[in-house]
């Protein structure tokens, strides 16, 4: 089914048609790992999280209600609820050490990754999942998903000026959250670009 | 001031565009492993629809089950006060029989005195 669009294989899979949610799934897979994978730091409960998504979504898809909202935004719900509770639980269990949970991916495509040192990554990857989570959220659709601010605005469940304005905010925060930890990390990223 | 409010949005301009641009460079899409996408897909795929459906008619049964219930607990109830007062009843009616007994000869015996 290469030309049904989210709407009509939604409208399938809510009827039953397990083929419908498969073109789902494989269309969303890799958006909620992402999602997951960076607000959770490790690959492993990315994978265990992402399973759960799908799972949940596949026993409450006969009871989807059309809101007008994307398949997406739905998703992107669960994933959220499952991270809120996986935060939660891990607040009771040590914290896994930072070099297990971001391995640095190799991509000499990126010119600008180059510049960036793995320390000064794992310290902004650190301050962004020390953000509130609607935040981080933000961030990746933005960055990760490169959605536009209406996107990501109906995933979110906001306007497109919200979500300016909490894009506008979040950066000075950020901004001022490495500057404690890292002074002069900023400046030097503007002197070599 | 003036020269404040006119360096401080331009540093600030600078400031965002580099803090972007760092966070484009370091917020890169990751792919998750293909037997992971596989096997989970397989899984989900496996995950039947109709379970759904013989969930959803449990409850009813158990509401049957439950409203049955309920109601015969409170007809046994009834049944079991209506008899406690019956018994009660029938205790009341024979000690006052005895007491007007007792009474009886102690009336007779003053009487004659």
């Amino acid at each position: 089914m290469p030309e049904v669009s989210d709407e009509l294989a939604l409208n399938r899979a809510v009827q039953g048609d397990r083929e419908a949610f498969g073109l789902l799934y494989e269309r969303y897979v890799g958006r909620i790992y992402n999602y997951i994978y960076y607000r959770t730091g490790n690959l492993h409960e990315a994978e265990d999280l992402t399973a759960r998504v799908f799972f949940r979504a596949m026993r409450r898809i006969p009871d989807y209600q059309d809101r007008g909202l994307p398949i997406s935004a739905w998703l992107y719900r669960i994933a959220h609820n499952l991270v809120a509770n996986w935060h939660r639980d891990r607040g009771r269990r040590p914290e896994i050490p930072l070099e297990d949970a971001y391995p640095m991916p190799v991509h000499h495509d990126h010119p600008e990754l180059a510049l960036l040192q793995t320390e000064e990554r794992e310290i902004l990857l650190r301050t962004i999942r020390d953000l509130p989570a609607e935040r981080q959220q933000l961030l990746i659709l933005k960055f990760v998903e490169h959605l536009s601010n209406a996107e990501i605005g109906q995933i979110m469940g906001r306007t497109e000026g919200a979500v300016k304005r909490l894009y506008h905010r979040t950066l000075l925060s950020l901004r001022n959250d490495m500057q404690e930890l890292r002074p002069g990390v900023l400046y030097q990223q503007v002197d070599l670009t | 001031m003036e020269k404040l409010l006119k360096y401080k949005p331009k540093h600030y301009g600078d400031e965002m565009v580099s803090i972007e641009s760092i966070l484009n460079a370091a917020l890169i899409p990751v792919v998750p492993r293909p037997e992971f996408v596989g096997s989970l897909q397989r899984k989900v795929m496996a995950f039947s629809f109709p379970d759904v459906t013989i969930v959803e008619k449990k409850p009813s049964n158990h509401l049957i089950v439950l409203v049955v219930s309920v109601l015969s607990a409170t007809l046994l109830l009834g049944v079991w006060v209506r008899l406690l007062i019956g018994l009660g009843k029938a205790i009341g009616t024979r000690v006052e029989g005895k007491g007007k007994e007792h009474k009886r000869p102690e009336l007779s015996a003053q009487t004659m005195v």
